[in-house]
């Protein structure tokens, strides 16, 4: 099989090494290749945290011109890595900001992004906007982000994982308690895409 | 039970420090001892937790990587096997056990992991250990992904038992922190069920390295060196694969992008490689062979020309023409962890494929968009703290003059503004001995800040030095209860404690400053006004002084209260 490398980006603190645990752990049961990278430490203290993914190939890291997908928690963090993107690459992006502490303090600003996405979305095909804020606290928990960017990813099918292996696998990793709301969520960003396709 | 130890004979999807873990208890570790670092803090971590399911495993979280060191060396004495692990720079501090157990040697097998950081993720430099095995005179082995990891640690078991010696098991960051498959084997519990004491057989003509040992030691070291370095050419984890007479060398995460980028550029049947994971002693048998059959060979590893120089020394001992590309061409750089692109268009240049070009979007919002260094949390106490006394020293009209050394912890972001109170630091401990220096060489007012783990880290040695060497200057001693930085680790004066260590007993930092005589107060950073009335006579004095800063960790109060 062809490799399949993408970058899942955001800010410390989001549950993005969940969403990978998740796919991680359905690729296992599916006997597909897969390596991931998580970042633990100082950089999680609400840093920049990015999240590499390799099926079918070997390095823990997507580098320059490699991604065949991107999903970004956080709107900035995808503008911020789009050179890890190439033409055909596929965007999966939440579209609620959250503004770093310099920017609430006022020591620094954080930008119009418009003009950056028109001009991100000229050159690149598929770059798809979710809600996932909204989508997340329909579900429950603003908390179940991660599981409303992973449905979202599942229904734009860049993983070679149907809904039914994700699912299983996230339930298998989650306590019971929190299953409702994450299998929700799960759902909701599944179906925003199937909505939009 | 904990998930590690979850599944027999099945693939697991696991953290590179995950597989170590899972590969040392397979092996039958029996003791564990560690100080926290990242990368490696996961492995400490897990087997701290493991030991509720594992009546026979102990692990400590000891005050440093060398009393770690020493703790394992001595248990391996006595017939145990035993694994410590650390962050590169942790491996400085251990190297002086280090250096001697290597001469003394070790009876159950003793597996010492450095994780190193290239790119300095979460450290002050990205030092190459590697150098460490070469300068011990001890086995290496790396590890390039999880299942390697996992791999490697069982032969470095019996690697360390046959041969008698620590053998280093590095990793990097991007082999710690990558989870991958792993094919793991069993967990011998019946082996577990209680811890088995082992016995000192004494022997001080091995044991006690004065110089006539010493001397005897070395001489037995190297000769067991010499039957490594056969022993590494027949390793059953080094390979080399001969293809065609471009070759490849490279060890470590590397390994990795040479063999994504050959696909790639559709060389995979061409390219001879010899991937390395028995580094030290270098196995110049197989290397040999390797550039026997190459006429091209570039060297793809991480951070310093180790492997390079190898195969440049060998290649002129045996006087082969084979041209070697690596560090000294400038094909790759000696700095940073390297990309798989990154990779991919080296080995292109050096096989000379014009062709080749990787296309990337021609914008970049870099520079535009907001930056998010790491910040301190919300309600963090250490931030309290900086403010007060910022304020305290500004209300003195000094504070700008003053210097401020700190250490290593979450309070290092002292160093973002507003706050700006980080001046000086070189490693953990030196916000106490650096003191000492400016004391001496300036009138300024000096502030030093650490935290309560690194000030047992190696604090305490340094405020002994200042006391006695009549040195003046403040040291405020963040106690916040925890190890926060690496994941919430126990400190010997922590009140709140894990339920596995909840019979042991709390420090207090001020007995500890009391015994040494030094003025000191402790404040409640929250409660500012008040905080300030104490410190501001210490710090008008001109003399030695502690404020100890007590206020616990905001997430480890709350992950406590949850009780996880």
């Amino acid at each position: 099989m062809k490799k399949i490398k993408g970058l899942v980006v955001g800010v410390g603190g989001q549950g993005i090494i969940l969403f990978t645990r998740v796919l991680g752990e359905a690729c296992l049961k599916a006997d597909i290749p897969v390596i991931v990278s998580e970042v633990h430490g100082m950089a999680q203290r609400g840093g920049v945290v990015e999240s590499s993914i390799c099926l079918f190939g070997k390095s823990p890291y997507t580098s320059e011109g490699e991604a065949d997908f991107i999903v970004a928690f956080e709107p900035a963090e995808a503008l911020r890595f789009v050179k890890r993107a190439k033409k055909e690459t596929k965007f999966i992006i939440s579209k609620d900001p959250i503004l770093p502490f310099a920017v609430k303090e006022g020591s620094a600003n954080y930008p119009d992004l418009n003009p950056f996405f028109e001009e991100m979305t000229s050159y690149f095909n598929q770059v798809f906007l979710v809600p996932g804020e909204e989508l997340a606290k329909e579900a429950g928990s603003v908390k179940a982000l991660n599981m409303v960017m992973l449905g979202a990813a599942t229904a734009l099918e860049i993983f070679p994982l149907n809904r039914e292996a994700l699912v299983e696998a996230m339930l298998e990793l989650l306590p019971e308690k929190l299953h409702q709301v994450n299998l929700k969520a799960f759902d909701l960003g599944f179906n925003y895409i199937k909505s939009i396709l | 039970m904990h998930p590690i130890l979850k599944g027999d004979n099945c693939k697991k999807f696991l953290l590179g420090n995950e597989a170590i873990v899972r590969g040392a208890v397979e092996s039958r570790v029996q003791v564990g001892a560690a100080y926290p670092g990242t990368p490696s803090s996961e492995i400490g971590n897990n087997l701290f937790q493991m030991q509720k399911d594992l009546s026979g495993l102990y692990f400590e979280f000891a005050v440093n990587e060398k009393v770690a060191m020493e703790i394992v060396g001595a248990a391996s004495a006595c017939g145990l096997r035993s694994i410590t692990c650390m962050k590169h720079v942790g491996l400085n501090v251990a190297s002086d056990a280090f250096m001697s157990l290597a001469y003394v040697g070790v009876e159950g097998g003793l597996v010492v992991v450095t994780a190193d950081d290239p790119s300095c993720h979460s450290s002050q430099n990205e030092q190459d250990n590697r150098y460490y095995a070469k300068l011990a005179q001890v086995p290496m082995l790396e590890a390039f992904d999880p299942h390697t990891a996992y791999v490697l640690t069982k032969e470095a078991f019996s690697l360390s038992e046959k041969f008698k010696l620590p053998v280093l098991l590095r990793t990097t960051t991007r082999v710690s922190h990558a989870r991958g498959v792993v094919e793991v084997g069993a967990i011998p519990f019946d082996f577990y069920t209680t811890f088995k004491k082992g016995f000192f057989k004494k022997d001080p003509f091995r044991f006690v390295p004065v110089p006539a040992v010493a001397r005897k030691q070395h001489k037995l070291l190297l000769e067991k060196l010499e039957e490594l370095q056969n022993l590494a050419s027949s390793f059953n984890f080094n390979q080399f694969i001969p293809k065609g007479k471009l070759g490849i060398c490279a060890s470590g995460v590397a390994v990795n992008y040479v063999i994504d980028a050959l696909e790639d550029l559709g060389l995979q049947d061409e390219v001879s490689l010899l991937i390395l994971t028995f580094t030290h002693p270098f196995p110049e048998k197989l290397a040999l062979e390797f550039l026997s059959q190459v006429e091209t060979c570039v060297v793809v590893e991480e951070l310093e020309p180790y492997l390079e120089e190898n195969l440049r020394a060998l290649a002129y001992t045996h006087g082969l023409k084979t041209k070697i590309l690596g560090k000294k061409e400038k094909l790759l750089p000696r700095y940073f962890e390297f990309t798989p692109t990154q990779v991919k268009e080296a080995l292109a240049n050096a096989f000379n494929l014009k062709r080749f070009t990787v296309e990337v979007p021609p914008f970049d919002f870099s520079d535009k968009l907001p930056a998010r260094p790491p910040v301190l949390c919300q309600g963090c106490p250490h931030r309290e703290t900086y403010k007060l006394i910022k304020e305290v020293l500004q209300e003195m009209g000094i504070e700008e003059r003053t210097i401020y050394p700190t250490d290593i912890g979450c309070y290092t972001l002292g160093i973002q503004p507003p706050l700006n109170m980080a001046d000086y630091l070189l490693c953990m401990g030196s916000s106490v001995g650096t003191p000492c220096g400016f004391d001496v060489a300036t009138d300024q007012r000096v502030v030093a800040f650490i935290g309560d783990s690194t000030f047992f880290h190696a604090g305490l040695s340094p405020l002994v030095n200042a006391k006695f060497n009549k040195h003046n200057f403040t040291l405020v001693v963040l106690d916040n209860d925890t190890t926060a930085m690496t994941g919430h680790q126990p400190v010997p004066s922590q009140t709140i404690k894990s339920p596995i260590i909840q019979d042991h007993p709390t420090i207090p930092i001020q007995k500890i400053v009391e015994a040494l005589d030094i003025p000191y107060v402790v404040i409640n950073p929250y409660k500012k006004e008040e905080a300030k009335e104490l410190i501001q006579p210490l710090l008008e004095k001109q003399e030695l002084s502690v404020i100890i800063a007590k206020a616990p960790c905001i997430l480890y109060k709350t992950k406590s209260q949850k009780g996880s």
